[in-house]
């Protein structure tokens, strides 16, 4: 941690466009962005690209950044930005997994308030794609694009009926994969569960 | 108040529930006036254990930064230098109040004729940017513009590469653009411009309002109409003028991207420009194959299967290179025709 006078006089001299100060607070301040960052989009790589995002950012309204107010604070504020845009990007894009998994998975309240969401859904990414080629295409332009069975077939140059047969095999394997008893390790401990309801 | 506390740890720490998921997503969708949210997430932000981070190399991460950062610097520093001069001087001359002052004045002049700004915008990252006057647009992947601090006297700017101008009216004081073979003067209207120095053409196309174009010595080529497009081939030195439907050249600000009967060379280096990734195709005849396409917001990897089940292609990806740095080469794509299937586009 640097001092507080210490860190008014790095942003001072980062005002004045001094690249060592701006060094200074990156060090400081670049790996809380990191972990921060990666708790909420659960990507090193993502994580990496905030920290950059907002130190660019920093740099070039450096001349505007009012040296009374909390840097820190400031620095929660813009890093906030850029992971939110990125959050609500990547659910968007993961959509279709959650709504796979709602077809797959018999959430019943008490399942739903047991079971461990984050590996289910690194669980039913993996078991997406190591389905058979076909089926993988036909459930990703389905669910993921968003596409019409009729167009799935001509895109792919398959019957309508072909399409909802891989359609119909890859959701049955997946509902298999994922039922209760190959789940049940992804369940949470009653303690957790006692620290909830509290 | 404390279950918004216990849920946003537990996603953290990546132990919750589907539950909680959601309500994390609700929260973020809410935006900047979800106080509750954000209060305690800063609370968070404030504890966060920087202990220990692997996944995260901070001196690779900060040589990124410079590398970023490194042009708008230098860009930047003789307006400063020459502030600084101007407030020794003052110093210096007080006794001398009128040389002082006739000095002050005229190297105040000169400063601010020699300032000049620069915007630059790396490959996969489009920016909107504001200009002195007021002028707003966008900046597309790749490109570079250029325009003085001073706007007063004229309003000129520079640019190679793509960008979308929407321009104050100044009855007094003309808009001018220059590009590598091409200047366009305005005096309050928007355009798009398209002067990439790796494509054989460059475009300009009129959104609102009158336009007009001017040759590499100042000779004027043609007064454009809205909907109207003037398109330069740098090889032969010729141009054309057509009608065009002017929303599909501007659909990059919004991140679709649309692609109509182009060659497919062209197409590839529009990719590569959007998504920051080096792509080569083998076969010459590809080259000069034609495609329609839309995409929006979709990721690298759906573009490619989807190029790769509407037409005759397939493409490879290439192994990542190290550099001694620690850093890795781009994303390296290779195109080739799909001889299998190319009887069926016939």
């Amino acid at each position: 941690m640097i001092e507080p006078k210490k860190e008014k006089i790095l942003i001072i001299n980062l005002k004045e466009g001094h690249k060592e100060a701006f060094q200074n607070l990156f060090e400081e301040y670049g790996k809380r962005i990191f972990v921060f960052a990666r708790g909420y989009l659960k990507s090193s790589e993502e994580a990496e690209e905030v920290v950059q995002e907002v130190f660019i950012k920093i740099w070039n309204i450096r001349s505007s950044i009012n040296t009374e107010l909390s840097f820190k604070s400031f620095l929660f504020k813009i890093t906030y930005n850029y992971i939110r845009e990125l959050f609500l990007k990547k659910s968007r894009e993961n959509s279709y997994k959650h709504e796979i998994l709602s077809l797959t998975v018999d959430f019943d309240n008490r399942t739903e308030e047991r079971i461990d969401y984050h590996s289910l859904l690194e669980r039913v990414e993996k078991l997406i794609d190591e389905l058979p080629p076909r089926q993988k295409e036909v459930i990703i332009l389905k669910k993921k694009q968003g596409l019409p069975v009729k167009e799935i077939a001509t895109l792919l140059d398959i019957s309508p009926r072909t399409v909802e047969k891989h359609l119909s095999e890859a959701l049955k394997y997946l509902k298999r994969e994922l039922s209760e008893e190959h789940i049940a390790g992804l369940l949470f401990f009653s303690l957790f569960l006692n620290q909830k309801n509290k | 108040m404390d279950d918004l506390k216990k849920t946003i740890q537990n996603f953290f720490k990546n132990r919750y529930t589907r539950h909680e998921y959601f309500s994390v997503c609700r929260e973020f969708e809410e935006g900047i006036e979800n106080k509750p949210f954000l209060d305690e997430l800063e609370k968070q932000w404030n504890e966060v254990d920087t202990g220990s981070t692997p996944g995260f190399d901070l001196k690779s991460s900060w040589n990124k930064i410079v590398g970023q950062i490194g042009t708008s610097t230098a860009s930047k520093n003789p307006v400063r230098v020459l502030s600084l001069i101007q407030k020794i001087a003052a110093i210096l001359f007080l006794p001398l109040l009128v040389t002082s002052l006739l000095f002050y004045f005229s190297s105040n002049n000169r400063a601010e004729t020699e300032g000049w700004a620069e915007i630059k915008c790396p490959a996969g990252v489009r920016t909107e940017f504001q200009l002195p006057d007021g002028s707003t647009g966008f900046l597309n992947s790749k490109s570079e513009l250029k325009y003085p601090v001073d706007f007063k006297k004229s309003r000129d700017v520079y640019l190679t590469g793509e960008a979308f101008f929407n321009v104050v009216k100044n009855k007094k004081s003309r808009f001018r653009v220059t590009t590598p073979k091409l200047k366009v003067e305005v005096l309050g209207t928007s355009f798009n411009i398209m002067a990439y120095e790796d494509q054989p053409d460059e475009e300009i196309t009129l959104k609102t309002g009158s336009l007009k174009v001017l040759g590499e010595k100042n000779e004027q080529l043609s007064v454009l109409a809205p909907d109207q497009q003037f398109v330069l081939n740098k090889k032969q030195n010729q141009f054309t003028e057509r009608e065009v439907n002017t929303l599909n050249y501007i659909s990059w600000i919004s991140g679709k991207l649309i692609i109509q009967d182009e060659r497919f060379e062209d197409v590839v280096k529009k990719l590569s420009r959007w998504y920051n990734v080096d792509m080569e195709i083998e076969d010459q005849k590809l080259k000069d194959f034609r495609y329609y396409a839309t995409f929006e917001n979709e990721p690298l990897d759906q573009v490619l299967r989807l190029i790769s089940i509407t037409a005759p292609i397939q493409y490879q990806e290439k192994a990542r290179v190290r550099h001694a740095n620690g850093s890795f080469s781009k994303r390296k794509i290779q195109f080739k025709i799909n001889e299998s299937r190319i009887k069926d586009f016939n």
